[in-house]
């Protein structure tokens, strides 16, 4: 929800904390229809218990954190343990309670559903 | 205030060197080798990490939304190869905003600093990370040598 007064006035929220891990911005797609916004994205490795997904003032937050073994004889290092992180200012017209969510093989798939009121409604056209 | 020429020029130069200093030390702080090595340049999909285990090689590759069906695990003399597709049309009846995710199709073939045994070639896929056991062949284990006094 991305009204003036919140473009105008950004509180800090929390403080800034440092962290050990590594940030990684993942890639997503974002698709809509009449009735939802849906949004996929690859986080690979990420568990169901180590992802958390919430909204927070308007703001759709995805975190998921990857972890696992990084032995010493790397032959050949292209990724390491990091935290997945991402978030969406969400607009007035979706539903924030009717929000859902899933993890499948590495990819995250959250479903958007829209307001009833902004969805388009067939008028029905009666004859005097 | 008369300034020579080659005052202007000088001053031009510390800046570069200063831009050059700053760069250097934002290189050293963000992109630090990892572990020593820094072959992240090679970087492709799918990200993949290499482990020499003494006896077997493990390589690690993530390979987000891709099941045991859509991923094809080959070895053809001692070279690995990983390919596959990932569905690339927008799911029915929705229009696309934004497509970060790629690749659609992908190859990477990897070779092995020894040779592997072709025969117990293992990989198995979980929560889109896909990981291949590779065996060293005998001859390329370690092994511990008996030291005798005489």
């Amino acid at each position: 929800m991305t009204t003036e007064s919140n473009l105008t006035k950004r509180q800090e929220t929390q403080p800034e904390v440092t962290r050990s891990e590594r940030l990684e911005t993942p890639p997503v797609d974002i698709f809509e229809n009449q009735n939802e916004i849906l949004l996929v994205a690859d986080m690979p490795g990420v568990t169901k218990e180590d992802l958390q997904v919430r909204v927070d003032k308007g703001v759709l937050v995805l975190e998921g954190k990857k972890t696992f073994e990084m032995p010493k004889g790397l032959l050949n290092c292209e990724t390491e343990p990091c935290m997945y992180t991402r978030s969406f200012s969400l607009p007035e017209t979706i539903d924030g309670d009717r929000i859902s969510a899933k993890l499948e093989l590495g990819v995250l798939t959250v479903h958007l559903p829209k307001r009833e009121s902004v969805k388009p409604r067939q008028i029905q056209v009666t004859g005097g | 205030m008369l300034r020579r020429w080659s005052d202007v020029w000088n001053d031009f130069d510390q800046t570069l060197a200063w831009m050059e200093g700053v760069r250097r030390q934002m290189d050293r702080t963000f992109s630090g080798p990892a572990l020593g090595l820094d072959l992240r340049a090679s970087r492709g999909f799918p990200c993949t990490n290499l482990v020499d285990e003494g006896n077997e090689y493990i390589l690690r590759a993530e390979v987000p939304g891709l099941s045991e069906k859509d991923i094809k695990v080959t070895v053809h003399q001692d070279v690995l190869t990983l390919s596959g597709a990932r569905e690339s049309e927008a799911p029915e009846g929705y229009t696309t905003h934004r497509r970060e995710r790629q690749p659609l199709r992908f190859s990477r073939s990897f070779s092995f600093p020894s040779r592997v045994d072709l025969e117990k070639v293992k990989a198995s896929v979980k929560n889109g990370v896909l990981t291949v056991h590779l065996a060293k062949v005998e001859e390329a284990q370690p092994r511990q040598i008996a030291v005798t006094t005489e």
